[in-house]
């Protein structure tokens, strides 16, 4: 059996196409699909799905989830995960290592990939750790995560304090064609700091984490990324200075690339008045220049890819006092809702907004990404742009409500969603 | 007003609304000079004091303003309380909740703690101090001080001095002094000093302790918790006293006529010289006594009734 979408606005960055076409996938097994004129592809013996009004994206790709299992199936598992991703479009996650026990060694990377892969949901990849229990004293073990299937180096939100293991870490990662994913924070920055150095954090009496915790991070990493030629991937910018520092550092040929986490593209640190737990964020949310210096760096690609960073997190470490409450969102369901927003306002086109969800960060994973990003692949997310929708309890497929935009209706829905030619994801009643 | 409403910080409290806590204070200030110092205002009503932070001046005035409105007050410290068992603020709040009580006194490390518990209680919640954010009765019984001395507020020149950045007395007065039309200079070391203080409070931010206290109504100093030296904000108390201290040199460039100020308790020699703390400007007495009517005129109010 093949699935043939019909009369759809197809986006595909890879191939340069925005126009109404049908999308043919084959048949499972290959699971490639193929771009025809309106029409021209007859309906019979394929599964037809008609997208007339429709956005057909190829499956978008998130860096960075963290889905928490295993350890802390409380907040989310692999199966929980991946239905929320599908629900919300997202074909491809990086699971981030950050679990209990962490994701450090190769039998932890085979268990995540098998459990992601029994859930025949979105395809979950795996981030392992840089270093042995996320700890920053040696080296995770780097080849046989790989050998695993690990696609990418990650310690959570821990960044490599010691510089000299950072450049070994960036120099062994080489060897075995990683990148290496930074969390750029000085912690002797930011410590014990709850909230954007500004004048939101004065108000609120919340100890500041200052943009500049995030940008001697960054140029220290950048600097050992040049000084190696190692690849430096560093998530979830969120300064203006530090897409500054990213623009002049990809023009200088630093191998680098980065993203941005979807809350600081849509939020700023003025929402933190009412002390939502929800709104403590690692790294905080900052001030409006900033988000408009994030998303001048979306449109120019200085900013390879917009993350989910989904963190998950329940009521024992939501439901309190904000100095109390651990960082994190969950935003799987809402990320492309949210995107799209942007669209909306003319902050960016809709096929740049695209390929910043689909094409960046797989280019960010290269060929470990087995060619997601593409509708060629196979993944298809299929979007009603009009549709409006609660986020709400009941809409939630996530274990946790960590978010923000509970209670908030969004516009964009995700109708169905498609991995390897098979529908994964259909919306109820559509 | 403020009564049956909450008293979570003076954000948003309006000139006439301060004022009129102020009148209601003077009233409840007489209480306390009589010989029977008790009137029956609030008999029945049941007040909560919950101090998960040490305090004496906050603590007791509280405790003496409900008793002398005649309320029963029940006080629950962190040690000795569920705290210490593991739960958390919101069970405890919702089970004292459930005995029944008219209003919860809270006073928590936590910045906005008790704006965290307001909307899940049904008791009146009244902020007693919420770590670096708001201390709102601080701010009242400053203000009702410098009321007294100068007969108004408006056009007070007041220098806050010293740490501000870990100060939530320096918060609610920067708020409250703006409102009432006072004007507020600001200095200390820069590391006590949060770079967006002018843009967040629209008060002025001066170079030094000196130039501060020059020509102002109002000098308060603010204590420096020894926190700050572990913390590496400064290098030591000795250097401090010297460099940022307020002593009788410093706060001869105040008004003829200028008071001396401080929330308590004071670090003597410190963030004060000893004479200034017992010097004739002092009043810092005179704010402890009028923490009690403060206290007692924003319970009565809270707790819906008339100004005295």
């Amino acid at each position: 059996m093949s699935l043939l979408v019909r009369n759809g606005r197809v986006v595909d960055p890879a191939t340069g196409l925005d126009g109404v076409r049908d999308v043919l996938v084959e048949n499972v097994a290959s699971s490639a699909a193929r771009i025809e004129a309106p029409g021209s592809v007859k309906p019979e013996n394929h599964e037809v799905i008609d997208a007339t009004g429709m956005w057909v994206l190829p499956g978008l790709v998130d860096l960075r989830a963290h889905l928490r299992e295993p350890g802390q199936e409380y907040k989310e598992d692999l199966v929980t995960g991946a239905t929320a991703a599908v629900a919300g479009g997202i074909t491809t996650v990086v699971a981030q290592p950050d679990t209990k026990p962490p994701v450090d060694n190769g039998e932890i990377v085979d268990f995540v990939r098998r459990r992601g892969e029994a859930a025949g949901l979105a395809k979950i990849l795996v981030a392992g750790a840089i270093t042995a229990g996320l700890k920053g004293e040696q080296l995770a073990f780097i080849g046989e995560m790989r050998r695993a299937g690990a696609v990418i180096l990650s310690d959570g939100d821990t960044w490599v304090r010691d510089a000299g293991l950072m450049r070994r870490a960036l120099e062994y990662a080489s060897d075995f064609g990683l990148t290496v994913m930074t969390h750029a924070e000085d912690p002797t920055l930011a410590r014990g700091g709850l909230a954007h150095e500004g004048p939101m954090a004065v108000r609120l009496g919340l100890r500041g984490i200052p943009s500049v915790a995030e940008e001697t991070a960054i140029a220290r990493d950048l600097a050992l990324a040049a000084y190696t030629g190692a690849k430096l991937h560093v998530a979830h910018v969120s300064s203006a200075e530090a897409v500054e520092q990213i623009r002049i550092a990809k023009k200088r040929g630093t191998k680098v690339t980065c993203d941005v986490a979807v809350h600081h593209l849509v939020l700023i640190d003025e929402a933190l008045s009412t002390y939502d737990t929800s709104l403590r964020l690692s790294p905080p949310l900052r001030r409006s220049r900033d988000r408009d210096a994030l998303i001048a760096g979306l449109v120019d690609g200085t900013i390879d890819a917009v993350a989910s960073d989904h963190a998950p997190q329940s009521v024992l470490e939501k439901d309190l006092p904000f100095i109390e409450a651990e960082p994190g969102a969950i935003a799987l369901q809402q990320l492309l809702p949210l995107c799209l927003g942007l669209v909306a306002d003319k902050r960016i086109d809709l096929p740049t907004l695209v390929a910043r969800l689909t094409l960046g960060p797989a280019g960010v994973l290269g060929a470990y990404a087995q060619g997601a990003g593409a509708l060629a692949a196979g993944d298809l997310t299929i979007v009603d742009p009009d549709s409006e929708w609660l986020l709400a309890r009941e809409t939630l497929l996530s274990k946790c409500m960590n978010s923000p935009f509970v209670g908030r209706t969004l516009r964009g829905r995700v109708e169905c969603t498609v991995v390897r030619g098979r529908v994964v994801y259909k919306r109820q009643n559509a | 007003m403020i009564a049956g409403k909450h008293l979570l910080g003076m954000r948003g409290m309006s000139a006439s609304t301060i004022h009129h806590i102020l009148d209601a204070a003077e009233g409840f200030r007489g209480i306390s000079r009589r010989t029977i110092k008790k009137v029956p205002s609030l008999r029945g009503r049941t007040v909560l004091s919950v101090f998960y932070e040490a305090s004496t001046r906050t603590r007791v005035s509280f405790e003496l303003a409900t008793k002398r409105l005649s309320a029963d007050s029940v006080n629950i410290a962190s040690s000795g309380s569920s705290a210490e068992k593991g739960e958390t603020l919101l069970d405890t709040a919702k089970n004292l909740d459930a005995m029944q009580c008219d209003a919860i006194i809270l006073r928590h490390s936590a910045s906005g703690a008790p704006h965290y518990i307001a909307d899940r209680v049904a008791a009146r919640v009244i902020n007693a101090g919420d770590g670096q954010h708001e201390h709102p009765t601080q701010s009242l019984l400053d203000l009702l001080t410098m009321r007294q001395c100068f007969g108004k507020l408006e056009g007070l020149e007041v220098a806050i001095c010293g740490d501000i950045a870990h100060s939530r007395v320096a918060r609610s007065n920067l708020i409250a002094l703006k409102e009432v039309g006072a004007r507020v200079r600001v200095a200390g070391p820069r590391t006590l000093v949060p770079a967006e203080l002018a843009e967040t409070y629209g008060c002025e931010v001066l170079p030094s302790i000196a130039q501060a206290v020059d020509g102002a109504h109002v000098v308060m100093a603010l204590r420096l918790q020894k926190e700050r030296m572990t913390a590496g904000l400064l290098p030591s108390l000795r250097e401090y006293a010297i460099e940022f201290g307020i002593n009788a040199r410093v706060l001869a460039r105040a008004r003829p006529e200028a008071i001396l100020m401080h929330p308590g308790p004071v670090n003597r020699g410190v963030e004060l010289s000893s004479d200034v703390v017992d010097g004739p400007r002092s009043v810092i007495l005179d704010q402890v006594e009028n923490g009690v009517a403060v206290r007692a005129a924003v319970l009565y109010l809270v707790l819906g009734g008339e100004a005295a």
